[in-house]
């Protein structure tokens, strides 16, 4: 990996990302504008049909013609790049768990990257929140992991059943301290 | 407050003339589509292509070696290829 190198002895246990629904959530409001142009049809069909010299404006705009037809293709290409980036934003955010620590990538937009990541050993608490009835539902929410010394919280919202990601997180901790959990008697 | 040439001789507000009321678009004399659409078209393929090698860039370099990265490049050019027919379509 490019990024970051795998220690000796170090492998990935899973790599987490958002769940889908959260990528459709996000895809909704691009599919709403979409329907502009049909809207905008629409609109100006109805204002024709009110008034005879509203009519004869509308008949000179290039709706319907080859030169709206054109602006409605240009506009679709434009929604599906933004849909295009908020996919690959989607994709390019990803918690990669391995035996030793957590790679924490959060893809903020094209040029604009943040990775960071916390050893195992140093993790102090794990913590889920599932907020809402489409998250109990669809099961997804937020998972926060705190560290010693180190004041910012990892927070990775809207992965994928987060309870699950904390029992993995949490085996690979009692893991690398055996002798404790022994003692402790967990 | 001297007469207004909206109002007519009877006294009676007459509406502002559209500019279309002759069934005639006054800027196709200025703006000829023939002309302008390719420009257009152009720019737009600029844009695309730009943003088309930034977003392949991100994938193949941050992507972390994954299988998908191809596959959702090629789903890229196929809607933006028919997104762009379709663009053309109306246009000889």
């Amino acid at each position: 990996m490019e990024e970051f190198d795998l220690q000796p002895g170090e492998h990935v246990i899973r790599a987490v990302r958002q769940h889908p629904f959260v990528l459709a959530l996000k895809l909704v409001p691009l599919l709403l504008l979409a329907y502009v142009p049909s809207l905008i049809t629409f609109a100006l069909s109805y204002f024709a049909s009110a008034s005879p010299q509203a009519a004869t404006a509308i008949a000179n705009l290039p709706v319907g013609s080859a030169i709206g037809t054109f602006l409605t293709g240009v506009w679709w290409l434009f929604l599906w790049l933004a849909a295009f980036s908020t996919f690959t934003r989607y994709y390019l955010t990803v918690w990669i768990i391995t035996n030793v620590r957590i790679v924490d990538i959060k893809q903020y937009g094209f040029f604009n990257r943040e990775v960071s990541s916390f050893l195992l050993l140093r993790v102090q608490d794990v913590s889920t929140e599932i907020y809402g009835f489409l998250a109990t539902l669809v099961g997804f929410g937020r998972l926060n992991v705190e560290t010693a010394g180190s004041v910012e919280k990892f927070t990775m919202t809207g992965i994928v059943h987060p309870q699950v990601i904390r029992d993995v997180i949490m085996d690979q901790v009692a893991a690398l301290h055996p002798a404790e959990t022994d003692k402790s008697g967990v | 407050m001297g007469t207004s040439s909206a109002t007519s001789a009877s006294g009676a507000l007459n509406p502002f003339p559209s500019p279309f009321a002759g069934g005639v678009n006054p800027l196709a004399h200025i703006i000829s589509p023939e002309k302008i659409i390719p420009i257009v078209f152009f720019i737009i393929f600029a844009i695309w292509a730009i943003y088309t090698i930034v977003a392949a860039y991100h994938w193949f370099r941050y992507g972390h070696r994954s299988w998908f990265a191809v596959p959702a490049l090629a789903l890229h050019l196929f809607v933006s290829g028919c997104l762009a027919l379709y663009m053309m379509s109306g246009l000889r």
